[in-house]
């Protein structure tokens, strides 16, 4: 597994702290981020139960499971020659999110189309970054999604797709990929549960690319 | 992200062409094209190492049909 340093904002002391971004997870480390996540993911559920709050404002990641995407992957060995990418930032000796990618079958919707992009599958932070004002929960670490969207746009650049990157969006997310992200939204997929698509062009995915490089 | 290794390659007129214009039309490298057809291929050949078959549909005329792929 390679890594590098990073920090993110411990949001109750508004400090940074050392962290580190992991771009070649094993399936094992997918499970072990499941098997710390999934007790807390309960213990909001249980929360958001007592409180009888609406489950139409439940974090809509809330029922994704590691364990079954771990299993579905194993064909296909996620790791350098693998389609799937597994990254990951790790904090405090804890997987704090995570995001799956994969680099072949999906092709620009923006013109010029039917270019080649990395689409994200699937990016979550750890359920206690969650900001849940339903149970009054804060985040304990903010800054988690950003950091692994930028890994998944230099893994595209990487693989000379110059920073493209496309992925359907939950409702609750589509502001994040719209303002952070700075991607431009198709619009619905009605092949894809009418989830939102989001797209990263060139020039847009330039603006990571070339922080990263002036960081 | 990864240390990479130089090899040189050699292509037929027909193969360097066919690179070239995939090259042009999906705005990659030449170097990109070939890794990604490595990727697909290995793709390919492991779901078809798994027993699964390759097909292509065609949706609006009904049409499927089975790639053959060599195992």
């Amino acid at each position: 597994m390679s890594s590098s340093p990073t920090r993110i904002e411990h949001v109750e002391t508004g400090k940074p702290i050392d962290a580190e971004l992991h771009d070649l997870l094993t399936l094992d480390d997918v499970l072990e981020a499941a098997a710390k996540w999934m007790p807390t993911k309960i213990q909001i559920v249980r929360e958001l139960l007592a409180r009888a709050v609406p489950q139409n404002v439940w974090p809509q990641a809330l029922h994704w499971n590691w364990v079954k995407k771990a299993a579905a992957l194993q064909p296909y060995a996620p790791g350098p020659f693998s389609p799937y990418a597994l990254f990951g930032l790790k904090a405090e000796d804890q997987w704090q999110g995570l995001l799956l990618g994969c680099c072949v079958g999906h092709q620009t919707r923006l013109a010029p189309t039917g270019r080649d992009l990395v689409y994200i599958d699937y990016v979550e932070s750890a359920p206690w970054n969650l900001s849940l004002a339903a149970i009054e929960q804060q985040p304990r670490f903010k800054g988690i999604g950003g950091q692994l969207f930028e890994l998944a746009v230099r893994w595209s650049d990487d693989l000379g797709f110059r920073g493209r990157v496309g992925l359907h969006s939950l409702p609750q997310s589509e502001g994040f990929y719209r303002g952070f992200c700075a991607m431009e939204d198709v619009g619905p997929d009605a092949n894809y549960q009418n989830l939102r698509y989001f797209e990263l062009d060139e020039a847009h995915a330039k603006m990571f690319l070339e922080e990263d490089e002036h960081a | 992200m990864l240390a990479k290794r130089t090899m040189s390659l050699n292509l037929t007129d027909a193969e360097m062409d066919a690179l070239e214009k995939l090259a042009r039309r999906k705005d990659l490298s030449k170097t990109a094209v070939i890794r990604q057809a490595l990727r697909l291929y290995n793709l390919v050949d492991t779901r078809v190492m798994q027993g699964e078959k390759l097909f292509f549909e065609d949706e609006l005329q009904g049409k499927k049909s089975e790639l053959m792929v060599l195992g």
